[in-house]
């Protein structure tokens, strides 16, 4: 047996739910009811993850990324399907599970309201065990990364957001999981902060090779962070790769807005268009024209930008000119389409 | 469970109780108001005890110290529900936020963990106070002491908690289904007020409801009787321990079977 | 004054929807009645040679209606202004063009007219046709009416004050519960004030809290009252009103100063 840190085959959970009836005696009625439909939250999803690895754990709402999350945390129970985490079955083995991972979830915090963060970190002690050394190297290691001392003494119920985030964040590495789970832990956060965040999962990632499944809908986080990524729409996975084959795959690298004239003739911008796909297939994979713009995605990351703009050039006067590469967001929508095609 | 696991969780739960006075003697002016609360609902009763003895005899034979000692028994019984179990009125709202997730992530058993967040200080004060109308009325009722007795005390209080206990708890479980529970919890927990009362009171009819349907006349009546009258009621005056273990598994396995019900999304 | 109906309709409307807590909040006070009448009973029963200044009747009628009309008047105006106080959504409501005070009085007064269908009504109809209580149903009870408009608005003032106090302290589970018990007490809700020994009696006739339940059952079932005597009854009910609503106006202004230069 391979020791997948996560290991999870052909996993399934369906919902049922009651079709609501309106007003009092609905209700009444309600209870009696059998007129159910299932919501397929987890239709079908396998994935095997490696110890170390930072995975983002993407989709839309609804999507199922909070059911497998908490089927992975032990929290529900899967209606068929394998899942090991750490070799144990987490719905099974709740206890157990629980000693091997951490988990965040953004803007709920796990730590004591009312008592300073010390306070907090040494009821983890207690309850996970953790012998003394331990602790206080792992004290010493947040300290040195983002200098949580100054927050020791501070209740939980008095920090920023922010702050709170990256105690929890820390508090989840306390045990030395094997496994962190974080569910959008950078949402609601001003950039200073999350830049902070993202540095301190890098980090502690890197100094303690946990493997660290992030669920965000953050791009930003997904660049920083995550090599690899697992798109999940509608229950089932729709891509479990590298960040950087999913550009290959919608030959999707850069884009430029080319701003025209405004008074040039629709007509001759159409005919651009078929011209610019034409001649130069193998860098231009789409031409949009928006009112006096012309949007192009390039195919490749290399690209004689110049040659293309003489070409436009000798058609209509080009006014202006913007790059950019694409953004991680367009990519993901790409696949949300294709799947949904 | 072992022995080990056992004094792992004693220690937490100690951890817990610690964490969580230090967390609410933040609020003094709170800490102080509740006391003063909880310590007048109590004097009231005894007040309302003592005007009514003041113009009558006995109830039903039951005398003055008597019917003390029962309300005396009955801030006891109702103790351990105050100080250990108060978390259970919170459980609606936990439920709707979705902030009940919290408890299946750590490696604690998530009925402890629940309950043993919340520790309930101004119970002391209705402990204190229990302990204090008791011992009087056992003085005036020249009733045996001895260490057998005591034990015997403790274990009928546990036994009167027990069911006290059971009955919330599964009250609070219902939230798992229904979510806005606390009307029903209030509706429970205002039957303490029956508990204070020899059930002889009642028909024979309402009797039998509340011995075996809703058995508050366990709280504190039935288990009081094994000082106050040795010959009547043998058989009901033991099983009280029964009963007590009894409905706290049912109550126990009722509330896990809830939190596997929960989605763990809230409202 | 139009607004403050539409206020208090669409509350009524929200309040519909908890019909879970009004079937036990309900049968929580009928389960109560039960018990005065099981006690109560027992305790007559008990009397050897012994006779009280009132009959089984009178008491039980006497504790039910105390019950009833405490059913009527639990509105748990204190918890909803402390939670305002503590959510912050009280500044909310002080932008807009409303005297507070006011504002949380049609706000509850719809549940009034809820509890007065699901546990006052009930109980009174009950205690008078069902099992024939000495009930009169004359001209006094168009006093009784008046003098339970009068006790409300005492109550209310007292809730008000108890929940505006939750500014100063986090929770005021304890201020509430200790309202209701003391109120219920002094106001002969546990033991009816006429079978007071002599001492207490003189206190509680002197207290300002005899007039929330006390009087008006007085005024329901004391055959003895003349019309001098209900009137009487309703002045000193209107004095003890005017001083608490006093109270309360200044206490909510001195708070909400304080507040105001303090911050939320």
């Amino acid at each position: 047996m391979v020791d997948k840190v996560i290991r999870i085959n052909n996993l399934r959970k369906y919902f049922k739910v009651l079709k609501r009836r309106e007003g009092f005696w609905g209700t009444v009625k309600d209870l009696f009811s059998s007129d159910y439909f299932y919501v397929k939250a987890v239709d079908g999803i396998s994935m095997e993850i490696s110890e170390g690895e930072i995975v983002g754990f993407l989709g839309p709402n609804g999507a199922g990324k909070s059911t497998t999350i908490k089927i992975m945390t032990g929290v529900l129970e899967p209606d068929s399907g394998e899942i090991y985490i750490n070799g144990v079955i987490p719905y099974k083995d709740r206890i157990r599970n629980a000693k091997n991972i951490g988990v965040v979830f953004g803007q709920r915090t796990q730590l004591w309201w009312s008592l300073p963060l010390i306070e907090s970190f040494k009821i983890l002690k207690e309850i996970y065990e953790i012998d003394e050394k331990t602790f206080k190297e792992n004290l010493e290691l947040f300290e040195e990364i983002i200098g949580i001392e100054t927050l020791y003494k501070k209740p939980i119920r008095q920090m920023s957001l922010g702050q709170r985030v990256l105690c929890d964040i820390l508090a989840s590495f306390l045990h030395n999981p094997k496994v962190v789970f974080l569910d959008e832990p950078t949402i609601g956060l001003d950039i200073l902060i999350k830049d902070k965040v993202r540095k301190l999962i890098k980090e502690l990632n890197k100094m303690k090779k946990t493997t660290i499944l992030l669920a965000t809908h953050d791009m930003n986080d997904v660049e920083a962070l995550c090599p690899r990524i697992i798109v999940i729409d509608k229950g089932k996975i729709i891509y479990d790769g590298l960040l950087e084959d999913l550009k290959e795959r919608f030959k999707a690298y850069r884009k430029a807005k080319i701003r025209v004239g405004d008074d040039v003739d629709e007509l001759k911008l159409v005919n651009l268009r078929s011209l610019l796909l034409g001649n130069f297939n193998d860098v231009i994979s789409d031409c949009e024209i928006k009112a006096s713009f012309l949007n192009i995605s390039f195919k490749k990351q290399e690209i004689n930008l110049l040659e293309i703009l003489k070409f436009i050039n000798n058609f209509v006067p080009v006014e202006d000119i913007h790059t950019e590469d694409i953004q991680t967001e367009e990519v993901i929508k790409l696949i949300y389409e294709e799947s949904r095609k | 469970m072992g022995v080990k696991r056992l004094k792992y969780y004693v220690r937490i739960y100690f951890w817990f109780i610690a964490q969580d006075i230090k967390g609410r003697m933040q609020y003094r002016v709170d800490f102080f108001i509740s006391i003063v609360g909880m310590l007048m609902t109590n004097l009231l009763g005894l007040l309302s005890i003592y005007v009514i003895f003041r113009s009558i005899p006995n109830i039903l034979g039951w005398s003055y110290y008597e019917i003390l000692f029962i309300y005396g028994f009955s801030l006891l019984s109702l103790s351990p529900l105050q100080l250990f179990f108060d978390n259970l009125w919170n459980l609606p709202y936990y439920l709707i936020t979705g902030d009940f997730i919290k408890y299946y992530l750590k490696p604690l058993n998530i009925f402890f963990f629940y309950f043993a967040e919340v520790f309930d200080i101004k119970g002391l004060s209705q402990l204190i106070t229990g302990i204090i109308i008791l011992s009087y009325s056992w003085i005036k009722l020249n009733l045996e002491f001895n260490f057998l007795k005591l034990l015997l005390l403790i274990i009928s209080i546990l036994s009167g908690s027990l069911v006290m206990i059971s009955l919330m708890v599964i009250g609070s479980t219902v939230a798992f289904w229904v979510l806005n529970v606390t009307p029903l919890l209030n509706f429970i927990f205002r039957l303490r007020e029956y508990t204070k009362y020899p059930v002889d009171i009642f028909d024979p009819f309402f009797k039998f409801v509340f011995s075996f349907l809703i058995p508050i006349a366990f709280v504190s009546f039935y288990p009081s009787q094994i000082f106050l009258r040795h010959q009547s009621n043998k058989l009901l005056v033991f099983i009280s321990p029964f009963v007590g273990i009894f409905l706290f598994i049912v109550a126990y396995k009722f509330w896990m079977k809830g939190t596997r019900r929960y989605k763990g999304t809230g409202v | 004054m139009k607004k403050y109906i539409y206020i208090a309709k669409g509350f009524l409307l929200e309040r519909m929807v908890y019909r879970f807590s009004l079937f036990f909040n309900a049968l929580e006070k009928y389960l109560y009645v039960l018990l005065i009448f099981f006690l109560w009973k027992a305790i007559y029963r008990s009397l050897g040679q012994e006779s009280l200044s009132m009959d089984f009747k009178s008491t039980f009628t006497y504790l039910s209606l105390a019950t009833a009309i405490f059913g009527l008047f639990q509105t748990w105006v204190d918890w909803d202004i402390s939670q305002l106080m503590l959510s912050g959504d009280l500044s909310i409501i002080l932008t807009k063009p409303l005297d507070f005070q006011v504002y949380m009085f049609f706000k509850r007064v719809s549940w009034v007219v809820l509890n007065l269908l699901t546990i006052t009504l009930p109980i009174l109809i009950i205690l008078k046709f069902i099992l024939k209580m000495p009930i009169n149903l004359g001209i006094n009870f168009i006093f009784f009416f008046l003098s339970v408009i009068i006790s409300y608005l005492i109550y209310f003032n007292i809730d008000f004050i108890v929940g505006v106090t939750a500014f100063f302290t986090e929770t005021i589970w304890g201020l509430s519960v200790t309202k209701d018990a003391v109120i219920l007490f002094l106001s002969g809700g546990i033991v009816p004030i006429p079978l007071f020994p002599e001492n207490l009696r003189r206190i509680l006739e002197i207290l300002p809290f005899k007039t929330i339940y006390h009087m008006p059952i007085e005024v329901l079932i004391n055959r003895s009252f003349t019309i001098f005597d209900y009137l009487n009854s309703l002045i000193i009910q209107i004095f003890w009103l005017l001083v608490f609503l006093t109270l309360s106006r200044i206490y909510y202004k001195l708070t909400e100063r304080f507040i105001r230069i303090n911050g939320g």
